[in-house]
């Protein structure tokens, strides 16, 4: 392996404006679920969302005739719905929110290959699309190493800094956001003030589910520009973490997406160029530095909404 | 509901301004009349005092003018108008303010953030924290509330807490404000904030409601004191034109009733504490240098409002809650730290207030549940394995003796009534014979029957020789069991009585926080 | 995610709430026709009778005595992962990983069978399944650490370990174990002695199946007859009471993790020693998800899970017949299996308003 290749100026940029793209369903995804948490809802299911949404978003992307915007709304309408019956089942059924997590991930990847094949076929041969070209904002993609990193990329890199900056502003400057807070600390007191604890959770609850199909359709139609079963492969529960790690904050969603968008930029790379490490490591990389992130938040101590996973009942306090 | 502002204005132009009528409320909960047919008035520029013992129906009335429950007969008026309160909501748009004794805040975020809560004051379409922090500075300072609108609320004091509680009803414009037993987690100091504030309230012609059992209280912040008993009010006094004697005899005047049995065969001590200090989940002080005896052969009933630290008392001799100073003594050895399991083995039995809870498991078997204690030993159990003959052998005779109604002792635990799961509880604390049994609130919940069979078995273990101490919070029931009791106020031992020596009102004093003599009360 | 659980009593309370009664056993029936029901019309949307779809499930996997044994044969493995979920699951503890476990315990038979002997079969074989337990419960020790001591999440560190148990199969198959005749990405045959023998001549059914059925027994004797059984379902139920009781819990919970995940990897020793005779990589497709499903839908009882086992493997067999003979997807399996979950979900919360 090419040490002096590893740090040159092109390699850099290329890894860095990688991590960017690479992190972009993992940040979506986990401001979503930044929501849904923050208001007291633990949404295992956000990966089968992810898949919903990268699969909606492609079949709406082919059949459209390649229309990449059509997609993006299909998919975040399909993950909107499927946040829709998580919370029916989490918050009005009190139904537990793991296992409905999990069969809501069943749920996905079932309808996603049943249909998958209905649309396409049982051939081999895989449709794609064309994915989504980069956009360089006048000016400042002249600038050097973050011009091409940051200001060279597509629509949906553009549109994922958006949303961090529109979460936060949500989150924490609106007094919508406040009732999030208040329904997952403390839901007793929300609801004696007149906040209504049900339909802020169903709001975060779709909310979460729509940013996260929206980060999966990103990697269908964005960036690879096909379908397969395994096209999430467990990023969704890698948002899952990064949420923890990211103390429940947008800006920290995106920089532990970031982080993990450079761990996978440079593991495709190093594959590319033949280093002395076992491909399966790489790949096996993110999830096992999730678990450490696990470890590290839990040391840290619990700022957790006081209410996550608690069901709302009036009276019961 | 424009109602208010209209009333506002009619009210003002009539002098009828800002009266609350209660007439005739009537509250039930199943066969329990909590209200009979109670009358009250909250007048302006007054705090009134709502007096009573456990279940006299104080919390519940408030609770019907707080749109909390819904009332079954009467009616409230507020500036002569009848009104119709089916929520908190409607009450808040009446003014009327309501604290609990549980706040309902969010430790997250900041004084202010909480006060505006759901009503948030903004800036276009952001939220404008200056502003907040503005209005609740202002509000605070109008009636001396001190406290940090900026600061978390997770990180201030009980009392602060309850000042943003305060300071939530009056951003809301409540001008009645009801609190409910509102002292228990002051400071003396921040009493007599509070006592200021509440001062300044009705000064300003605003109407305070003070739900209390506490004399020394009623006696220093209100004008006027109500006292209920059984559902019903039993007088109306001027604060000023009564005494403590006075209030305590219509709190819990009432006839002594014939004991139930008594005491043969009093012997040693089984337990005694020195200057026992604990601390309750919540941080507070609740036990004060508490000491106390039991003997065995000898009912100890342990008396008082709830929450004024029985249940820590209990529960720190039986092992589950550790204690900052002091010493328990079992038969002359001392027992050391919180081990539920050492103390059992030291022949101390705890039959807990909690069913459900800590009592039994629901799905297992009530046989399972018998043995919960004992699963590993034989012989309910060899090596590794569970020896069922045994264990339903056990099961059986308990059921028996104890008269649990179940569908067999393989039936789930969770089929059974709340007077067979206290039976079952009691099986399987009673049945290692135990020296000391120490029982919390063991008949709340259950119907006469269930509750005279939990006296005769606890009489029944006195006369076999054991030291029982039981918590009960109805003083009917504590004054017929019981053959020697103590009073409980504020983490304090009032008083200690025995059979020979009831009296009612010393009794009520005690409960009611005035110590017989400065002398006599370890304080 | 790193945060205290919640009381253990909210957690699993909704998930079994008529465990016993005879509406414990009526909504998970009711819950399986209403799934099929939903799929079928999914079927229909896409202008396939459903009759005929489930008449193709049925001969596929009960129609000729070929099909029954497939079926059969699948079952071990759904029904062995579905014991480790209940196992797992009576304690109050998701373990998401038995697809890892699976794996890894596949990973370690596949150690024994391949580098150690010969032997004689009666000592190779029985040390293969032991490899394989032990490696399905070592996989699972990492969450019951983390979770016993450091109160993380298992449900996130099972599920991540999966993917993890993926990569670690890929780098033997296609590395070190890599098989040298061979140009696909397996292992060599194992050591004829340490592959299970087949119970029902020129089938493939192997003694996985026995093993499965073995572990029902076991489990069952294990959850009533046993001490720490006894402390499991405490410990599961209500552990306040379970301290009060004098349980160690954070042993209670290691112990339950560690056999859950051993049963996993029995599950993956079947698959290898008992059919393929090599490791490879897909050796499961999802038994590690079903089995939540068939856990669940058992109610998490022994004789449950082993109904339902076999009623899912019945689905799986039965699918891939369909997806040849109607056209039919035969990803509606999974459709089926999470309606399934919902519909126990939504009928246990209609029952307890009643």
């Amino acid at each position: 392996m090419n040490w002096d290749q590893f740090l040159s100026y092109g390699f850099l940029v290329g890894l860095f404006a990688g991590a960017v793209r690479l992190s972009v369903p993992i940040v979506l995804a986990a401001i979503g679920e930044t929501f849904s948490e923050r208001a007291g809802v633990l949404n295992i299911g956000i990966e089968g969302m992810m898949v919903t949404g990268a699969f909606v978003g492609f079949v709406g992307a082919e059949k459209s005739g390649e229309n990449l915007l059509l997609g993006m709304i299909a998919a975040a309408l399909a993950g909107g719905l499927m946040g829709l019956i998580m919370a029916i089942f989490s918050v009005t059924f009190r139904a537990n929110q793991t296992v409905t997590g999990i069969s809501l991930l069943v749920l996905s990847n079932g309808i996603a290959i049943f249909f998958f094949r209905v649309f396409y076929g049982l051939t081999l041969r895989v449709p794609t699309i064309e994915p989504l070209k980069p956009i360089e904002i006048p000016l400042l993609a002249k600038i050097p190493f973050l011009g091409p990193v940051l200001f060279s990329q597509n629509a949906i890199v553009y549109a994922m800094l958006i949303v961090v900056g529109l979460s936060s502003v949500v989150l924490f400057r609106l007094p919508f956001g406040k009732w999030i807070e208040a329904t997952g600390e403390n839901p007793h007191a929300a609801d004696s003030v007149g906040i209504n604890v049900v339909r802020v959770r169903y709001i975060s609850v779709i909310v979460g589910g729509m940013l996260a199909a929206m980060g999966g359709a990103y990697l269908s139609i964005g960036e690879l520009g096909l379908w397969t079963d395994l096209i999430i492969g467990g990023r969704g529960f890698i948002a899952l973490a990064l949420v923890n790690f990211g103390g429940w904050n947008p800006v920290g969603a995106l920089a532990g997406g970031f982080l993990f968008g450079l761990i996978e930029s440079t593991q495709t790379r190093l594959q590319g160029m033949g280093a002395p490490v076992p491909a399966q490591l790489m790949i096996a990389m993110p999830y096992i530095m999730t678990i450490v992130v696990l470890v590290l938040a839990s040391r840290r101590g619990g700022q957790a909404p006081a209410a996550l996973t608690v069901p709302f009942v009036r009276g019961e306090t | 509901m424009e109602l208010s502002s209209i009333m506002e204005q009619e009210a003002r132009l009539t002098g009828q301004d800002g009266i609350v009528e209660m007439r005739g409320i009537v509250k039930r909960f199943g066969d329990l009349i909590a209200n009979d047919h109670v009358d009250l008035e909250i007048r302006p520029g007054e705090v009134l005092g709502l007096l009573g013992e456990n279940g006299a129906g104080k919390t519940t009335l408030m609770r019907v003018l707080y749109g909390i429950y819904s009332l079954d007969g009467g009616e409230i008026r507020v500036n002569g108008q009848p009104v119709d309160i089916r929520s908190p909501a409607d009450a808040i748009e009446l003014g009327i303010g309501m604290i609990h004794q549980k706040f309902l805040v969010v430790p997250t975020m900041t004084v202010a953030e909480n006060v505006v809560l759901g009503a948030e004051p903004t800036n276009g379409a952001l939220l404008d924290r200056g502003f907040a922090e503005r209005q609740v500075q202002e509000l605070a300072s109008r009636y001396g509330i001190l406290v940090n609108p900026k600061a978390k609320v997770g990180r201030v004091s009980l009392g602060e807490q309850q000042c943003t509680e305060i300071l939530k009803a009056l951003y809301r414009k409540a001008d009645l404000l009801i609190l409910d037993e509102p002292t228990t987690v002051l400071t003396p100091r921040q009493m007599d904030e509070l006592f200021d504030t509440l001062r300044k309230m009705a000064a300003d012609g605003g109407k305070v409601v003070i739900i209390t059992h506490k004399l020394p209280e009623v006696l220093a912040v209100t004008d006027r004191v109500v006292v209920l008993r059984d559902g019903k009010v039993v007088g109306s006094y001027k604060t000023q034109e009564t005494n403590e004697r006075e209030l305590a005899i219509a709190m819990v005047g009432r006839e002594l009733r014939p004991v139930i049995s008594v005491a043969k065969n009093v012997r040693g001590t089984v337990l005694k504490m020195e200057g026992i200090s604990a601390r309750n989940d919540e941080g507070t002080l609740s036990l004060k240098s508490v000491s106390m005896e039991a003997r065995a052969g000898e009912i100890l009933g342990v008396g008082g409002i709830g929450g004024n630290g029985q249940r820590e008392l209990v529960e720190v001799i039986a092992g589950l809650r550790p204690t900052e100073s002091g010493r328990i003594m079992i038969r002359d050895r001392e027992l050391r730290g919180a081990d539920p399991r050492r103390v059992r083995a030291m022949g101390v039995c705890y039959v807990p207030a909690d069913r459900h809870g800590m009592g039994t498991v629901g799905p297992l078997s009530v046989a399972e549940n018998l043995i919960l204690q004992r699963h590993a030993e034989a012989p309910f159990s060899r090596r590794m394995f569970l020896r069922h003959s045994q264990i339903r052998a056990f099961a059986e005779g308990l059921v028996a003796s104890y008269d649990i109604h179940c569908q067999g002792v393989d039936a789930q635990t969770r089929t059974l009534s709340g007077g067979n799961l206290q039976r079952l509880v009691l099986a399987r604390e009673l049945s290692g014979e135990p020296d000391l049994i120490l029982a919390e609130y063991p008949t709340r919940g259950l119907d006469i029957a269930a509750t005279e069979y939990v006296h005769q078995v606890l009489q029944a273990q006195r006369d076999r020789g054991a030291a029982v101490v039981t918590v009960l919070s109805d003083l009917d029931e504590l004054l017929q069991l019981s053959d020697r009791v103590v009073i409980m106020y504020e983490g304090h031992i009032m008083g200690e009585l025995s059979q020979e020596e009831f009296d009612i009102e010393r009794i009520g004093l005690m409960m009611a926080g005035i110590a017989e003599s400065k002398a006599e009360v370890r304080i | 995610m790193g945060a205290e659980p919640k009381s253990f009593r909210m957690r699993i309370a909704p998930l079994l709430a008529q465990r016993g009664a005879l509406a414990g056993i009526l909504t998970p029936i009711f819950a399986f026709l209403v799934a099929l029901a939903i799929n079928g019309i999914l079927l229909w949307s896409i202008q396939i009778n459903p009759l005929e779809a489930y008449k193709a499930i049925y001969q596929g996997s009960l129609g000729n005595t070929y099909a029954r044994v497939e079926t059969l044969v699948k079952m071990a493995p759904l029904l062995l992962a579905g014991l480790g979920i209940l196992v797992a699951f009576r304690s109050s503890l998701f373990n998401i990983g038995a697809e890892g476990q699976l794996y890894v315990g596949g990973i370690f038979a596949a150690g024994v069978a391949l580098f150690m002997g010969p032997f004689p079969p009666w000592i190779h074989i029985p040390l293969t399944v032991l490899a394989g337990f032990v490696g399905g419960a070592l996989w699972a020790l990492v969450p019951a650490l983390l979770r016993a001591r450091l109160k993380v999440s298992e449900t996130i560190v099972t599920l991540l370990m999966n993917y993890i148990a993926i990569e670690l199969v890929s780098y033997l198959v296609n590395g070190p174990w890599k098989d040298p005749k061979a140009v696909e990405p397996y292992t060599a045959r194992f050591y004829a002695s340490a592959t299970l023998p087949i119970v029902l001549t020129n089938t493939r059914l192997h003694t996985g199946i026995l093993i499965a059925i073995a572990a029902v027994v076991g489990i069952y004797i294990y959850l009533n007859h046993t001490v720490l059984g006894y402390q499991l379902r405490v410990v599961g139920e209500n552990p306040k009471a379970a301290g009060y009781g004098g349980i160690n819990i954070q042993r209670t919970v290691i112990l339950s993790l560690l056999i859950s995940g051993g049963l996993a990897g029995l599950a993956g020793t079947g698959e290898v020693a008992g059919i393929w005779h090599r490791l490879m990589m897909d050796i499961s497709p999802g038994y590690g998800y079903t089995a939540i499903v068939i856990a669940l839908l058992g109610r998490l009882d022994p004789l449950g899970t082993l109904v339902s086992s076999f009623l899912f493997a019945v689905l799986v067999v039965g699918a891939d017949s369909m997806q040849r003979t109607v056209g039919a997807p035969a990803a509606a399996v999974l459709i089926v299996q999470a309606l399934v979950v919902l519909g126990v979900l939504a009928g246990d919360y209609l029952m307890r308003r009643s």
